[in-house]
C-alpha cells in the first residue's frame, strides 16, 4: 500500500520506526538475527533476510558510505531505508514479520529502478534503498 | 547475361534502358525487380564474381575524422557488401523518419507507413522471416518461455531477425543470369557519369577497365548504387559538366555521412538466475528455421520527452560464475561482478536461491549502437591521392557530436534501470570520463547520408523518389539517400527502398 499523502514529521517518523525496531528485535532470536549495526545498537530484524552475502554486501556498502559519511550513523541510515518503506508500503515498517518488510523492501528497489532513483556504486547502478541496504550491512 | 568488360573490344558502347551502376545488395535488388519484363537493363559492377584485392584497393581512402578504414568495411566484386554482411534485420522505427526539432536535419520526405508495404517483400529476399519485430507475445508463444515487458517506460523489446545472412551475389546471380532482359557487366569501373551539357541529364556512363579498355553505356535511365560512400565519390567525380559534381549545386553531396556509432565493452550486466533472463534477451533462437534475438531499443514516447537519439542494444552471456568458487579471483572486474551477484541475489532471484545451485550467475556483455545526428561536417569528399584509374580516391572525415555521445549515455542509462526494475540484473557501466566516447569508436559497416533525400533541393542531393535534384533521368539506390539513420541495420531498409524504387521506375517505362 503506497502512502504518499501520509505526512509524517522526520522527528516522529524516526521515532515510530525505532519503536518498532525495539519491537522487532523483541520478538527474534537475538542470537540470529541481531547484531550491531553502527552505533544504532541494534540493527533491523529483517536485514539478515534482504543482504546477500554479508562480505560482498559489505564491501559496496563501505563505497556508498564513503560518498555518504552521514550515514556512518546507522540510525540514520535505518531511518531514510524505513521513511522511503513507508512512502511505498507503511504497514511493512511496522509488521514483525520480517518476511513481510524484505517483501515490500524487494518490490520498493524495483520501484526506484522504474523512477530512476538510483545512484552509482563503484560503477554499479543501485536503487538507493538498496545502496543503504548495503550500507548497513558494512556497519554491521 | 554476364559480361567480362574486359573482354569487349576497345570503345565499345552498350545501350539498356536503365543502367545501374554497381552489383550490390541495391543494384542486383532492383535488377531482380524488373527482371523478365522488357526494360533492358545493365548492371554495371566494378569487381567480378569473386574477391580480388586490385579491385578492392580502388576503395582506399584518406581518412580525416574519426579512424575508419574505408576498404574493410565494404566489398568491391559482385554481391557488395552482402559479400561480409553480419545479416541483422530490423525495420527503422517510425520515429526515425519524423521531423524532430531536436535533431538538426532530421525528417524523411515521407513518413514510416510508406515504407511498411516494401518490408515485407524486403524480408523474403535477405531471407528473413516477416514480421513480428515487436511482437512479445509471437516469440512469447513460439518460445515458451515468458517475456517480461519492459517497467520503466525507458525501453521497448525489439527483435532483431538473422538473415543467413543472404549473399546476394551469389543467391541471386543465376537468376540475373537466366533473365534475358539483364545484362551484368563485370570489371567495369564508371569513371564518370556524363552529364549533357546543361547538366540536367545523364547522356552515358564512361566505363574503364584495370586492363585499361575504356567503355560507355548508354541508357534513358541511370541508377547509382555503389554504397553510402562510393555514391557520394561518384558523383563528385562526374565534374566535366557541373565542376562542383553532378547533382551537387547545392553542396550536399558527400555530406551528412552517417555511421552507427559501435561500442562494446561500456558496461557488465550481471544476471542472478537465467530463469528470469529469457533465452531470447540473451542469445539467438531459432523459430522454424528463423533466428531472432531481443534488442533492448528506447521507447519512442521516452525519445521525445527526453529529447534523444535512438540506440540499440544487445546482451550475450560472456561467462558464468558458479558458486563456491574464486573463479576470477586477482580480477578486478570479475571479483566486482562476483560481489554484485553476492550481494543482491535477494534481489535477483527467487527467495536468493538460483534456480541452478551449482551457479550464482551470469556476466553479460552488452554491445551498442546508436544514432548519429545528421552533421554536415561529416563527409565524403574528394582526396589528393589518386587510384589505380587515376581518379582521386575517396576523403573520409567522419565527425560525431556532443548529442550523440550524451544521447548514447542517456540510453544506456535505461539499460541498467529496465535491468533492475525487472529484477533480472545490475549494471555497471565502466566508462571513466563522461566526456569522452568510452572507448575508440568503431561503425558497423554502415555508410549512410551521403546522398541524403529532401525534397528540399538545398538540403538534399534526391528527392523523395530518389531521383537526383535537377538531374532528369539520375537516381540513387541504398542507404546513402538515408536522412536520418536510426539505429537499426540499415540492409532491410535499403532493400525495401530499392523495391520502392523499382515501382517509381516501372512507372516510368510503361
Amino acid at each position: 500500500m503506497i502512502a504518499e499523502s501520509i505526512r509524517l514529521s522526520r522527528r516522529r517518523f524516526l521515532l515510530m520506526a525505532l519503536a518498532s525496531l525495539t519491537a522487532a528485535c523483541s520478538d527474534t532470536d537475538h542470537s540470529a538475527s541481531v547484531g550491531k549495526a553502527g552505533n544504532t545498537g541494534a540493527e533491523p530484524v529483517w536485514l539478515a533476510h534482504i543482504i546477500g552475502d554479508p562480505e560482498a554486501c559489505a564491501r559496496l556498502g563501505r563505497a556508498y558510505l564513503a560518498a555518504h559519511p552521514e550515514y556512518y550513523r546507522g540510525d540514520t541510515l535505518v531511518a531514510d531505508i524505513q521513511q522511503a518503506l513507508a512512502k511505498h508500503d507503511e504497514s511493512a515498517v511496522f509488521t514483525r514479520d520480517p518476511q513481510r518488510t524484505v517483501t515490500a523492501l524487494q518490490l520498493l528497489v524495483r520501484e526506484e529502478y522504474i523512477r530512476g532513483e538510483v545512484e552509482a556504486v563503484t560503477g554499479w547502478t543501485l536503487s538507493i534503498t538498496e545502496a543503504r541496504l548495503y550500507a548497513l550491512a558494512a556497519l554491521r | 547475361m554476364f559480361t567480362d568488360a574486359r573482354n569487349l573490344p576497345d570503345h565499345t558502347t552498350l545501350e539498356a534502358d536503365l543502367a545501374i551502376i554497381g552489383g550490390g545488395v541495391a543494384g542486383i535488388t532492383l535488377a531482380r525487380a524488373l527482371a523478365g519484363n522488357k526494360t533492358r537493363v545493365c548492371v554495371i559492377e566494378s569487381g567480378g564474381l569473386e574477391f580480388d584485392p586490385q579491385v578492392q584497393s580502388l576503395y582506399e581512402g584518406e581518412n580525416t575524422g574519426i579512424d575508419y578504414s574505408t576498404t574493410l568495411t565494404r566489398m568491391r566484386f559482385f554481391g557488395g557488401s552482402s559479400n561480409h554482411w553480419g545479416g541483422y534485420c530490423r525495420p527503422l522505427d517510425p520515429i526515425d523518419f519524423e521531423t524532430r526539432d531536436w535533431v538538426p536535419f532530421s525528417g524523411w520526405p515521407f513518413a514510416f507507413d510508406e515504407l511498411v508495404p516494401w518490408y515485407q517483400p524486403a524480408a523474403e529476399i535477405v531471407q528473413i522471416a516477416p514480421g513480428h519485430f515487436d511482437d512479445s507475445r509471437y516469440w512469447q508463444q513460439q518460445t515458451g518461455e515468458p517475456i517480461p515487458e519492459p517497467a520503466t517506460g525507458r525501453l521497448r523489446l525489439q527483435f532483431v531477425h538473422f538473415s543467413p545472412p543472404t549473399h546476394f551475389g551469389s543467391r541471386y546471380r543465376d537468376e540475373l543470369k537466366a533473365a534475358a532482359n539483364i545484362q551484368v557487366l563485370l570489371n567495369a569501373n564508371v569513371t564518370n557519369i556524363t552529364a549533357a551539357e546543361n547538366g540536367g541529364s545523364v547522356k552515358q556512363l564512361a566505363i574503364r577497365t584495370l586492363n585499361g579498355l575504356n567503355q560507355s553505356v548508354k541508357a534513358r535511365y541511370y541508377v547509382l548504387a555503389t554504397g553510402g560512400l562510393e555514391n557520394a565519390r561518384v558523383l563528385l567525380l562526374s565534374n566535366d559538366v557541373v565542376k562542383a559534381g553532378l547533382g551537387n549545386h547545392n553542396d550536399q553531396v558527400g555530406r551528412y555521412f552517417m555511421e552507427h556509432p559501435h561500442l562494446s565493452g561500456f558496461a557488465d550486466i550481471v544476471a542472478g538466475d537465467l530463469v528470469r533472463l529469457p533465452k531470447i534477451f540473451r542469445e539467438r533462437v531459432t523459430v522454424e528455421g528463423r533466428p531472432a534475438q531481443v534488442a533492448f531499443n528506447p521507447a519512442q514516447a521516452f525519445l521525445r520527452e527526453q529529447q534523444l537519439l535512438n540506440a540499440t542494444f544487445m546482451v550475450g552471456v560472456a561467462g558464468i560464475y558458479q558458486a563456491g568458487t574464486l573463479a576470477g579471483s586477482g580480477d578486478s572486474n570479475a571479483q566486482a561482478r562476483r560481489d554484485m551477484l553476492l550481494a543482491a541475489r535477494r534481489f535477483l532471484s527467487d527467495e536468493g536461491k538460483t534456480t541452478d545451485p551449482n551457479t550464482l550467475g551470469v556476466w553479460l556483455g552488452v554491445g551498442g549502437s546508436c544514432e548519429q545526428a545528421p552533421n554536415p561536417d561529416s563527409r565524403v569528399s574528394l582526396s589528393d591521392q589518386r587510384d589505380a584509374l587515376e581518379l582521386p580516391r575517396l576523403k573520409l572525415d567522419w565527425r560525431l557530436t556532443e548529442q550523440d555521445r550524451l544521447s548514447f549515455y542517456a540510453n544506456l542509462r535505461s539499460l541498467a534501470l529496465e535491468f533492475g526494475a525487472l529484477g533480472i540484473g545490475r549494471m555497471r557501466e565502466t566508462v571513466t570520463d563522461p566526456r569522452d566516447w568510452p572507448q575508440p569508436v568503431a561503425g558497423g559497416s554502415h555508410h549512410m547520408g551521403t546522398t541524403r533525400m529532401s525534397n528540399d533541393p538545398s538540403r538534399g542531393v534526391v528527392d523523395r523518389n530518389c531521383k537526383v535534384h535537377d538531374v532528369e533521368n539520375l537516381y540513387v539506390a541504398g542507404s546513402s539517400v538515408f536522412p536520418t539513420s536510426g539505429s537499426a541495420n540499415p540492409t532491410l531498409t535499403l532493400v525495401a527502398l530499392t523495391l520502392r524504387l523499382a515501382e517509381h521506375l516501372k512507372d516510368r517505362f510503361r
